[in-house]
């Protein structure tokens, strides 16, 4: 007997290859701009496709695999303007998506289109769009292709310029989760409004001062209909409210915005009836030469979903970025931090130096020094009485003290950098980082200082010019750390040859593991060709697992073996 | 033998797609809102250089290779600034995480280019970005005449030839 | 300057028109009117070792249980990221073929998850543990259109266990029914990460006691097809699943079948039961 999930299997292998297919015998005819009916059509789309097959020695089972050899994520984009008016679709595919993300995508279709007109002071969208109010912490629709994010949202937006130095915005809409049509699901209906006045502009008195002043605010609203089932009474209408100001005056800038939340009972808060709260503050200090950045933030509770019930990454209404550096070199990336939406404190620091070129530091063509620092810790939180635990469910949770520090360490990041160029054919880039990294509770949802691992990473990023147009690039990294998988290391080699061609060979291998003897080698291979906006890149080896992070969201990608090829074109 | 198909398929489409003619234009720049350092709105429909050529270039601070690509174009920028009259344009993609470090980098960097902030992508998409580094190239009448995305080390010597022959008004269809 | 005040006025407006804040006040339980029915549920609780937020849902799914007694039927499938075994303590292997191709098939990446009677459509069949209590509640409050009889017979020398099931249809019913017989274990004590201190020892909690743990399935992953006549009122099948033997590491008297019917095109489960193997 035939069971029902090997036929669903079957037909899934037959109709992804047949939509492959399609989808690359369609795309070269599109793959220029195109003039319409006076308009024209522009777009890009990508396709990766990944293969999969055991290895022992990183612990890849066949069952891991569960004979799905091969994983496809492909997006086409396609958008027409004519004039005023503005049209556009997405198709996407996934068949079945690449390991690490969402098993839920799997499917294909048409999730994002749009229709929009701007006349004069009006601009009215009809389908998907993505906007954010102000820094995003009480709204933020965006996509993030690499992790496999979108919470777009499907409905209406109008902007309105009424003069000058004013703008206005409302939207009303339903957010995208996965495939699942709204009337499928029980995902709640959001609106919102924003309104951003540019204080230059609107009083002629001030239309010279240096000192520019921006001021904002808006309101974000969604509406999920009661659970008369649930044993706790749910607030069907919930509202987050925030202020913003932007003031600048030659090379100060200085900005903040506050934002507060109405109770908001959800399953990431635990059923806690208290109110949501976040402040996010930040100035800078530049002139040719020297950057300073200075930011704090504050967030307690602000975890704000169009699903009181969804945990998962979707269906976001606030964006609260981690105040922390973004890390471009693999071993530094390896433990990246994401928000902890139920409270942290933060504050941030970075400098950029440059010392000047034919300086005696400096040498002929300067050297850029570049400093980093980032700490996070729990907020202060304090019991409601002696009977109820924080954060007990069904209760007003807990008080907290704002923009105070609580005493749990979850992340600090130390880093400095230094890049110089040596001569006409030698380049150089230093760095070190030194992080503590909270792994109960930024991965077990723990508060505790039980395992706080201690990791030091060092860089050399080394490239050397033949000529104008082939380059070698050396990149060497060290780890060290005595908690969880102990050391790594990890080399690259690359050659260029500008602009069209690159190839490169790495190997990360960890060693003094404390929970294993061996040693294991991670080995890969590339080569890409680009012409123009179009890229093709190819790469066979392993991937270890890793957390891959894109703003304040993370996915975890788990170790493969294999290989993978990126198509990707722009017309 | 299915991944071996599909490798093949793919390497005929992308060589389908290179095979045909270049188009000489891929539009007029975008009508989108980005914000400009200093917080203001600024609508991408008014990105103008006097009649001069202009680089686009979408860039984050998180990423190496955009970096890289601005440091070697700084070290020779005043050069292309007085032959061409060019401008170059840095579209920061970061998001609230980063906007408030962009200024400070770039000027501790010491680099001369107008910056533009498009925290939310819109720009990016409006322009079919989807890998950073992605540059393009606008001519003296606001026509994007030129594309590229990633970079390697020389590549901008490829970047300055194409000004050169867009201000001199010569056919770049041979560039890639 | 009047106009901008105007326009201030009309977005204030605006944000008041739109506005609808429910502010709920204390206390915030509620009195739920539910039962009347007789509808036994099936919750099958997707769990692993390493899950740290799986002893809350263990215990929400333990509060159910006393809460409907014999109306839910609780299963707990080790399956997925979590299960895997790995470093010490978390050596044990808990998964079992089934409870990976029903992990697989229904799409479950995170742990605690649950599927109350499979109800529901891709993503939304699968609800996370403070959806459980509603989901449940809802479900013992419809009129049971199935009753399902386990007769186990059991040798406890050869561990040899037949088990048929005797399925009467209260309503006629559309659609193609299937019936599975699983088999589950109580009161396996193993380690368990815990992110609540609350609940017992954190982070890892070694005697922890693992009940309802999914063991097997006496009739594959997707079970035996019902009938393939229409079902009709009072309409009564048996379904027999012969020759089980119960693994010697397991304790025969901690063991129980869970059977239940469900829509094959639907994955929506009708009736469920639950009766010990000895």
């Amino acid at each position: 007997m035939q069971t029902k999930k090997s036929i669903i299997l079957k037909k899934i292998t037959v109709i992804r290859f047949l939509y492959l297919f399609v989808f690359i015998a369609i795309l070269p005819v599109l793959t220029q701009a195109q003039d319409i009916l006076g308009g024209q059509v522009r777009g890009n789309f990508q396709v990766d496709v990944q293969t999969y097959e055991p290895n022992s020695q990183i612990g890849i089972t066949k069952e891991d695999i569960n004979g799905e050899k091969v994983g496809m994520n492909g997006f086409g984009n396609f958008i027409y303007t004519n004039k005023n008016f503005t049209a556009g679709l997405r198709f996407e595919s996934y068949l079945k998506p690449l390991v690490g993300f969402d098993p839920a995508y799997e499917g294909t279709g048409i999730p994002y289109w749009f229709a929009s007109y701007k006349k004069d002071k009006f601009e009215i969208t009809v389908g998907n769009f993505y906007d954010q109010f102000g820094n995003g912490l009480i709204f933020r629709a965006y996509e993030e292709w690499t992790l496999g994010y979108d919470n777009s949202v499907n409905g209406i937006r109008v902007k309105f310029n009424p003069f000058k130095g004013v703008a206005l915005k409302g939207i009303y809409g339903v957010q995208r989760y996965y495939w699942v049509k709204y009337k499928d699901s029980d995902r709640g209906i959001v609106k919102g409004a924003d309104a951003e006045f540019f204080l230059n502009d609107i009083f002629k008195a001030w239309k010279n001062n240096k000192t520019k002043i921006i001021l904002g605010g808006g309101f974000m609203s969604k509406y999920q209909k009661d659970d008369p089932f649930f044993k706790y009474k749910l607030p069907e209408n919930v509202t987050a409210f925030s202020g913003r100001f932007n003031i600048s005056r030659g090379r100060v800038n200085f900005l903040g915005e506050y934002a507060y939340k109405i109770n908001d009972p959800s399953a990431i808060n635990n059923i806690i009836y208290k109110e949501g709260q976040a402040l996010f503050i930040s100035g800078s200090y530049s002139k040719k030469g020297l950057g300073i950045t200075l930011g704090a933030k504050w967030i307690d509770n602000m975890s704000f979903k169009s699903d009181r019930f969804e945990t998962g990454n979707a269906l976001d209404l606030s964006f609260l970025p981690p105040l922390t550096k973004t890390h471009s070199y693999s071993l530094e990336a390896m433990y990246p931090y994401g928000t902890q939406p139920n409270g942290e404190m933060a504050v941030n620091a970075q400098v950029v130096y440059t010392i000047p070129k034919k300086s005696k530091i400096g040498g002929r063509y300067g050297t850029t020094l570049e400093f980093n620092f980032t700490r996070v810790n729990a907020i202060d939180k304090k019991a409601l009485n002696d009977t109820t635990p924080i954060g007990a469910e069904g209760t007003k949770g807990y008080t907290s003290a704002f923009l105070k520090f609580g005493d749990l360490k979850y992340f600090e990041d130390w880093n400095i950098e230094i890049t110089k160029k040596i001569s006409k054919k030698w380049k150089m880039i230093l760095a070190y980082t030194y992080l503590n990294y909270n792994f109960d509770v930024i991965e077990e949802e723990i508060e505790s200082d039980h395992n706080i691992y201690k990791v030091h990473v060092g860089v050399a990023d080394v490239t050397y010019k033949f000529d104008s147009k082939n380059a070698l690039r050396l990149e060497l990294q060290y780890m060290e750390t005595r908690q969880d998988s102990g050391n790594w290391a990890a080399a690259l080699i690359e050659y260029t040859i500008a602009p069209k061609w690159f190839f490169s060979v790495r190997d990360e291998f960890n060693f003094n593991n404390p929970q294993s003897n061996n040693t294991y080698h991670y080995y890969s291979a590339a080569f890409g060709y680009t012409s123009g906006p179009n890229r093709i890149q190819l790469s066979y080896g392993l991937q270890r697992e890793g957390i891959l992070c894109v703003g304040g969201i993370c996915r975890k990608v788990p170790a493969a073996s294999g290989l993978t090829l990126t198509i990707f074109s722009s017309f | 033998m299915k991944k071996l198909t599909l490798i093949l398929l793919a390497v005929l489409f992308v060589t389908g797609a290179y095979a045909q003619d270049k188009k000489k234009s891929y539009g007029k720049i975008p009508s989108v809102d980005v914000k400009t350092p200093g917080g203001e709105t600024f609508n991408t429909a008014n990105i103008s250089n006097d009649g001069n050529p202009i680089i686009l270039s979408f860039w984050a601070t998180w990423c190496k290779p955009c970096i890289k690509e601005m440091t070697s174009i700084a070290d020779v920028y005043d050069d292309w600034v007085d032959e061409t009259g060019v401008k170059l344009i840095a579209v920061s993609i970061d998001d609230a995480r980063a906007t408030a470090k962009v200024m400070p980098l770039v000027n501790g960097k010491g680099w001369d280019y107008e910056v533009l902030l498009d925290a939310n992508g819109d720009f990016k998409r409006a322009m079919n970005v989807n890998l950073i580094p992605h540059t393009f190239v606008v001519d003296g009448d606001g026509e994007i005449v030129w594309q590229h995305t990633s970079f390697s080390e020389g590549a901008e010597m490829e970047l300055i030839e194409v000004v050169k022959k867009v201000k001199a008004g010569e056919d770049i269809s041979e560039q890639e | 300057m009047n106009k901008i005040i105007k326009i201030l006025l009309f977005f204030a407006l605006i944000i008041v028109l739109l506005q609808a804040c429910d502010k709920i006040e204390e206390p915030y339980e509620r009195e739920i009117n539910g039962g009347g029915g007789n509808r036994k549920v099936l919750l099958e609780d997707y769990t692993g070792h390493t899950c740290v937020n799986c002893p809350g849902a263990a215990g929400t799914a333990h509060e159910l249980k006393d809460e409907y007694k014999d109306q839910l039927v609780i299963i707990a499938v080790h399956a997925g990221y979590f299960a895997q075994p790995t470093n010490e303590p978390y050596t044990a292997d808990f998964r079992t073929e089934v409870g990976e191709e029903l992990n697989d098939f229904f799409g479950i990446v995170s742990n605690p998850a649950g599927m109350i009677n499979r109800i529901g459509e891709g993503q939304e069949r699968i609800l996370v543990e403070t959806e459980w209590q509603s989901a449940v509640g809802q479900e013992v409050a419809r009129p049971a259109d199935a009753g399902i009889t386990i007769s186990n017979t059991y040798n406890e020398q050869t561990r040899v266990l037949n088990t048929s099931l005797d399925i009467k249809f209260i309503n006629a019913l559309p659609g193609t029914y299937r019936a599975c017989a699983y088999i589950i274990e109580d009161s396996i004590v193993a380690p368990q990460k815990n992110n609540d201190p609350a609940l017992g020892p954190s982070p890892d909690w070694l005697d922890f006691v693992h009940d309802n743990m999914l063991r097997g399935s006496l009739n594959d992953t997707w079970g035996d097809l019902v009938t393939d006549e229409d079902i009709t009122a009072g309409s009564v099948y048996t379904v027999q699943c012969d020759g089980f033997t119960l693994n010697a590491e397991w304790k025969d008297r901690h063991c129980a079948i869970v059977a239940f019917v469900y829509n094959e095109d639907t994955f929506e489960i009708i009736q469920a039961e639950e009766e010990k193997v000895k």
